[in-house]
């Protein structure tokens, strides 16, 4: 872009977002929320937080991304709490630390949350344009300039393009450049971060066949039905219950299998027509064939996508076999023999720009002001997206206002976990959040977001009073519950034997604490309550949260300590410029790693794959010792 | 600093005095512990040495000992420390370090003491580049020794434990992360079953690593050559008794015969191995084949020659594939008119140590001695082996506690997730052992074995 070109003084920004998805609509709002002049561009406002996949937001792990990002002042919540049609809470008996809630959302009038909030919100601007250029001076950012030609200037960029760079849709051998759904694709915009120095990449992603409620058999199908129990997502929601938007279960069988494995010759992804590499967890349902063929039947799921909409999606049902094949594997499911086909399923490559090149909150290492967020970091799904679009968001406000980043750590939440990885160790597939890469998970709950998050929200300037007083009204009452539990003493032999009815709950003599019962397995908070009733009956919220902070104490304790023990490291700062070429006993192999990735900690650098504990203690002395040099500089 | 950290800093040794020594805020405390003496560690002054003995925790005297502390800085780690100089050598040294490490010490890592001395200011910036060298020699040597202890069996059954967790890990795991798949239901019962089989798995490793049965230690010397030089008789001149089978036939010693010896409080584990030529016969094949591998896993090799005879092609073959790393050689049968000059000898290997004896006579094998543990000794840190066994000890121990406590937390009805998160711990545990990173092999493992879709 030449340089010296001006933009209109109502063209001139302090943040500009590209791209309107589930992270760009978070980062304009948080963005624009701390007092940054925002522009938000978007390909097209109509897809303003469109859900291309399955539109459901929440299960393992990402239902927790979505509590956090509540608890820190973000929208998605709220959003899914406003246009859910159906949900559940999921792991019921497998622990509180995996506990979380599942909604299936009306599409519609989920981007229309979206959109009303990003359109109403003040000190944000949301424009229909397409990016064509960045304009990088110096390796610092400037501003964009779009497909007609306008130039908007901003010292801070991010980019939340999702899968519309490069994008490029399969179905069977036919591909074409597309964005998601239809949608028009953004090439021009790929070229620009190739030539300003980033690396770029290629993966892949798939969605279903849509097909026509009216014509399934639902008779056939087995229901899920949304849960009895009132529920919501967001900590200042109200919780509901609903009904009339039913899921449904339906199985694949040999018919299918055969069908896919007399197609495969005409599929992309085994004739080697897809460079880009897909994710494990969420596998077209031919690579489920080909992988697991000894198993002869793959659960398949029918999910409604809106309330004034006959499109159903099909969970577990990715392809991008030919349209005919999709055709005939549909129809060879129970209650599908006369399914029609609305919209047919399709793998979608697309770049990427691979995280190592970013710094843990998220701005671009060779380029300042340069943010990336969500898909076009290697992540998938929408929470995902919005937890990174939130806190790129919140690092451009911080960047504007001159102060330090926001750098959340691993034992604070599933959102540290999640840029750690990406920016430690990058990703190899699209990056999918699960509980099992979280080492604190006993620590980071669905329920508990709120102390973890909250506090960081309010400092940040993303809560306002009367959110903040109903946290505050919340926590008191958890610790005056608590403290009761564990002070009341019951001294009634029979009433304790009705707590402790329990095969495994064990005995107890009179004079134990309420609290010591409620730790015992099959003892919940009311079996108690009804022996040592409380004074004030405390909100559902409060009392499911003092018995898992009680039952689980130990274990909770322990990944404390846990935590402690690599604070340390985690406040050992690696200086920038380090030079790894000069450490002596370094491995090779670890200082090509260490030289990529710049860690910003010991802590970090502990992460990198490869790197051993030797290479860590080597590095610490090596820091010292510069340390001592500069001292010692410094004095003479 | 964070923690204390533990660990013999003395070499091998039946005899002597063997030295636990540890550093970091209240060791001294710790140490005082164990430790019954006339006066308590806590109240004698900082570098005055106390008489006593440690004792078990169940008040068994162990070892009869000296103990000292250091007040912070005052200490070679700039921080508070203290060493306990056992009389019953390494032996006792072994348990006094794990009665140390129950009470809350941990095994330092290579080169952790001289790190923690330069990051306390007692080493000064000219010291950093050997500070640097230090922490790198001590990591590969550890890295060799426990590449040692891990061949064979104990390799087998340490990755046959992390094989069972990681499979037990990924089906909880996957149940967890992908509630709505069709993934069979992990029952409690079985999972304790297996728990427990994991805890008894361990356990027996632990038993017979305890009684050293295969984490042993010691240098490991191969006596090698072709046929008929006199390994053998090489070996019971060092043993000064027979053992082996010692004729004048070649290829006698068919199979790998050890021996350990102590030198100067040394223990070489001597290896004498079959004669090295093209067999004739299956049993020499096996023979031969035990033997390459002997040399292969052994610290320093003995190039056995029979002066008497001329230098052949062959010699120089087999003297190409001891060079590496470290190898002594010796002239033998001295007592016969010898044609092969140490000369020749350093021609085919420069700069390898050489020395004339006759395993016959007995002449010149204490020298012979002398030379290898200067040799090995010369180039490593031997404590380092020793420390990496107790390193693996202290892992399985931890991870036997762990799986113990998952199966605590299974029958106290503890969630699943918390069940999985001890798990996690002590397969980690074992990860260290193997060297292996633990995340990545889990998400290997879920994705490999369960067909998962959301």
């Amino acid at each position: 872009m030449a340089r010296g070109e001006k933009g209109l003084e109502e063209n001139v920004f302090d943040v500009i977002v590209i791209g309107g998805g589930h992270a760009g609509c978070e980062a304009a709002l948080a963005s624009s929320r701390m007092g940054a002049k925002t522009l938000l561009l978007n390909l097209l406002l109509d897809n303003t937080a469109m859900m291309p996949c399955n539109p459901s937001i929440g299960g393992p792990a990402k239902g927790h991304l979505t509590r956090e990002i509540d608890a820190l002042g973000g929208e998605q919540a709220a959003a899914a709490d406003g246009s859910t049609i159906h949900i559940r809470m999921l792991n019921t008996s497998k622990g509180a630390a995996v506990r979380t809630l599942r909604a299936q959302c009306d599409l519609r009038d989920y981007h229309l949350w979206y959109r009303r909030a990003c359109d109403m919100q003040p000190g944000l601007c949301v424009m229909q344009d397409q990016v064509t250029d960045i304009w990088i001076e110096n390796g610092r950012v400037r501003g964009v300039r779009t497909g007609i030609g306008t130039i908007y200037e901003a010292g801070r960029v991010i980019l939340a393009t999702g899968t519309f760079l490069g994008g490029k849709v399969h179905i069977g051998l036919t591909s074409f450049p597309s964005g998601p759904l239809g949608q028009v694709p953004a090439p021009a915009l790929g070229k620009s971060l190739r030539e300003a120095g980033l690396q770029v990449g290629r993966l892949k992603t798939g969605t279903t066949p849509r097909i026509h409620a009216g014509t399934v058999d639902w008779e056939a199908l087995e229901r899920q039905e949304s849960a009895p129990e009132p529920y919501c997502f967001s900590h200042w929601g109200t919780p509901k219950t609903f009904s009339g938007f039913a899921c449904f279960l339906t199985r694949t069988n040999n018919e299918t299998h055969e069908v896919i494995r007399s197609s495969l010759d005409r599929s992309p992804l085994f004739t080697g027509a897809i460079e880009g590499r897909g994710p494990r967890y969420c596998p077209s349902i031919e690579d489920r064939v080909v992988r697991f063929p000894d198993k002869e039947s793959h659960l398949v799921f029918l999910e409604p996508v809106a309330r004034d909409s006959v499109e159903i999606y099909m969970q577990n049902f990715t392809t991008s076999l030919p349209f005919d094949s999709q055709v005939r594997m549909v129809r060879s499911l129970p209650g599908c023999r006369n399914a029609r086909i609305m919209r047919p399923g399709y793998a979608i490559e697309y770049d990427f720009v691979p995280p190592t090149q970013l710094e843990p909150w998220l701005e671009a290492k060779n380029i300042r002001g340069l943010f990336c967020a969500g898909q076009i970091n290697g992540t998938s799904g929408y929470e995902e997206a919005a937890s990174q679009g939130i806190l790129a968001g919140i690092n451009a406000a911080l960047s504007v206002r001159g102060e330090e980043p926001l750098v959340i750590e691993r034992s604070r939440g599933y959102m540290g976990v999640l840029v750690d990885d990406l920016v430690t160790r990058g990703t190899e597939e699209p990056y999918r959040m699960l509980t099992s890469r979280c080492e604190y998970r006993l620590l980071l709950r669905h329920d508990n977001a709120d102390h973890r998050f909250s506090p960081l929200g309010r400092e940040l300037g993303l809560l306002d009073d009367e959110r903040w007083r109903i946290l505050q009204g919340r926590w008191k009452a958890l610790e005056k519950e608590i403290d009761r539990l564990k002070k009341t003493r019951l001294r009634d032999p029979e009433a304790i034997g009705n707590i402790l009815s329990g095969p495994e709950a064990g005995t107890a003599e009179p004079g134990v604490t309420a609290a010591e019962l409620l730790k015992r397995p099959g003892v919940t908070w009311e079996m108690v309550a009804r022996a040592a009733p409380p004074g004030q009956e405390p909100d559902t919220e409060v009392r499911e949260r003092a018995e898992i902070e009680i039952k689980y104490e130990g274990y909770i304790a322990r990944q404390i300590s846990q935590v402690e023990r690599m604070k340390r490291m985690e406040q050992v700062k690696i200086p920038d410029g380090i030079d790894y070429g000069s450490i002596r006993g370094l491995l090779n192999e670890s200082r090509q790693k260490l030289a990529a990735v710049r860690p910003r900690t010991l802590g970090q650098a502990g992460r990198i794959s490869g790197v051993t504990p030797a290479d860590i203690m080597l590095l610490e002395v090596f820091i010292e010792q510069n340390r001592r040099g500069m001292e010692n500089a410094r004095k003479e | 600093m964070e923690g204390i950290i533990a660990a013999i800093s003395t070499a091998w040794g039946e005899s002597g005095i063997a030295i636990v020594r540890l550093s970091g805020d209240g060791c001294r405390d710790l140490v005082n512990g164990i430790f019954r003496g006339r006066t308590d560690l806590s109240s004698t002054p900082p570098r005055f040495m106390r008489h006593g003995y440690i004792v078990d925790e169940k008040g068994m005297e162990l070892d009869e000992v000296l103990a000292v502390w250091f007040k912070g800085p005052f200490s070679y780690t700039g921080e508070e420390a203290a060493e306990i100089q056992c009389h019953g050598g390494t032996v006792a040294a072994r348990k006094c370090l794990d009665l140390c490490l129950s009470l809350g010490a941990r095994m330092a890592c290579p080169g952790e003491f001289t790190q923690r001395a330069f990051l306390n200011g007692r080493l000064d910036l000219i010291q950093a580049e050997s500070v640097l060298g230090i922490i790198r020699s001590r990591s590969d040597r550890s890295l060799q020794a426990a590449a040692k202890c891990l061949r064979g069996s104990l390799s087998t059954k340490v990755a046959e434990i992390h094989e069972e967790m990681l499979e037990l890990s990924a089906f909880g795991e996957a149940s967890l992360d992908h509630p709505d798949e069709d993934i069979p239901p992990l029952d409690p019962r079985s999972m304790g079953e297996r728990l427990s089989g994991i805890s008894e798995m361990i356990r027996l490793l632990l038993s017979s690593a305890r009684s050293g049965r295969f984490l042993r230690e010691g240098i490991k010397v191969a006596l090698s050559g072709k046929p008929n030089v006199g390994k053998s008789s090489l070996m019971n001149a060092f043993l000064q008794e027979s053992r082996s089978i010692v004729t004048s036939m070649p290829g006698t010693t068919r199979d790998v015969i050890e021996e350990v010896i102590s030198h100067k409080g040394v223990p070489l584990r001597l290896v004498d191995t079959a004669g090295l030529r093209a067999p004739r016969d299956e049993a020499e094949e096996e023979g031969v084949k035990r033997a390459l591998d002997a040399i292969r896993e052994s610290d320093i090799r003995v190039w056995v020659i029979d002066g008497s005879l001329p230098l052949s092609e062959e010699d120089r073959e087999i003297a190409k594939t001891l060079m590496d790393p470290c190898c002594v050689v010796a002239i033998n049968k001295s007592d016969l008119p010898l044609v092969v000059s140490e000369r020749s000898v350093e021609d085919i290997l420069p700069g390898t140590p050489v020395r004339v004896i006759s395993a016959f006579c007995g002449q010149g094998i204490e020298e012979l001695k002398d030379q290898i543990v200067l040799a090995v000794a010369g180039r490593t840190s031997l404590d380092e082996d020793l420390n990496t066994t107790e390193r693996q000890v202290e892992e399985l121990g931890k991870a036997m506690d762990l799986t113990i406590s998952a199966m605590d937390a299974l029958s106290s009805g503890a969630g699943l997730d918390a069940v999985l998160e001890v798990i996690r711990e002590a397969r980690e545990c074992i990860s260290r052992i193997l060297g292996i990173s633990t995340d990545e092999s889990l998400m290997e493992s879920v994705f490999s074995n369960f067909c998962i879709g959301k």
